[in-house]
């Protein structure tokens, strides 16, 4: 035990640090109740392993579903949105055609 | 469950592997303290180190079967998941822990007067804050050693080294550890940075 005594000589021999090593360097031991605790967590994921696989896979099928679904109603509404953008340029050039019409049969009647 | 207990490390692994839970329960009785006293000594604190012990357990139980036999010991795999937890630790907690007074289990010395154990516990602090401040393959190799006392042959297999080779790493880690505990000492503050020779 005198070795940590030894440390502020200038001449410190490796063969001391290494016996203040070994006595410093102590196995510490855990507690026994953490080594329980952690023993009994240890063997619950098996117990409810097989059924959280059985969820996950029924939660994959949902999402799946979910996104198929969706995708479909996303392309109608898209599609749909389209068809009444390209019938609103037709009725407002139809319109206006009709506009042009009848302001020229109007000239010609003046004419 | 007795026979499970006294199976090899082999046995017990094969069996673990195909989901054997006393298996892995043998394997967990046989190598908790080791684990938890390499996290101890490079943690620093009780709190971390049971945190850290658990999640190296939870991690092996995870990959058990994907764990072959490749000459390693299963102790070797073990603390190399450690080993890379507590770098992730470390790198988490930017600033080094140090060992709080209350949670050492300090060495009872053969002392007459209650300041000369002061003085001792203060040096044995003293030498642990430089160890914890050397590169984390000398910590490794010096927890091994002191604590597992583990032979040069058997800390190269956990390590993925040769003999030779840690033993030239020992002798360069007494070196660099001498002369920063010697720097620690005559300055009276803790050491900045790692210390490598």
């Amino acid at each position: 035990m005198d070795m940590m005594r030894n440390l502020d000589r200038s001449k410190f021999e490796l063969k001391d640090l290494e016996q203040v090593l070994y006595v410093s360097m102590q196995p510490v031991k855990p507690r026994q109740e953490f080594i329980r605790q952690l023993r009994s967590r240890l063997s619950e994921p098996v117990n409810v392993s097989l059924p959280r696989q059985r969820i996950e896979k029924s939660h994959y099928l949902l999402f799946g579903l979910a996104t198929l679904l969706s995708g479909i109603l996303i392309l109608f509404t898209t599609s749909r949105m389209i068809l009444v953008f390209l019938g609103a340029i037709g009725l407002a050039r139809y319109l206006k055609n009709q506009t042009e019409q009848k302001q020229l049969s109007t000239q010609r009647v003046i004419g | 469950m007795k026979e499970i207990l006294n199976l090899s490390d082999e046995k017990a692994l094969a069996l673990a592997a195909h989901g054997d839970q006393e298996a892995f329960g043998a394997l967990y009785e046989r190598y908790v303290g080791r684990i938890y006293n390499y996290i101890y000594y490079r943690t620093g604190n009780q709190h971390d180190a049971e945190d850290l012990t658990a999640r190296v357990f939870f991690r092996a139980m995870r990959h058990i079967e994907n764990y072959t036999d490749r000459g390693l010991p299963f102790s070797a795999w073990l603390y190399r998941i450690a080993h890379n937890l507590v770098a992730n630790w470390h790198r988490d907690n930017s600033r080094r822990k140090e060992v709080p007074l209350e949670d050492m289990v300090w060495i009872h010395f053969d002392s007459e007067h209650p300041e000369t154990t002061l003085l001792q516990n203060e040096e044995r602090e003293g030498l642990l804050l430089v160890i914890r401040n050397l590169p984390a393959d000398r910590q490794q190799l010096l927890i091994l050693k002191f604590v597992e006392h583990l032979s040069n042959a058997e800390i190269g297999l956990v390590m993925g080294r040769t003999e030779g080779a840690v033993k030239s790493l020992y002798h360069r880690t007494l070196l660099s550890l001498r002369d920063g505990y010697l720097r620690v000492k005559q300055n009276g503050s803790p050491v900045n940075g790692e210390l490598v020779n």
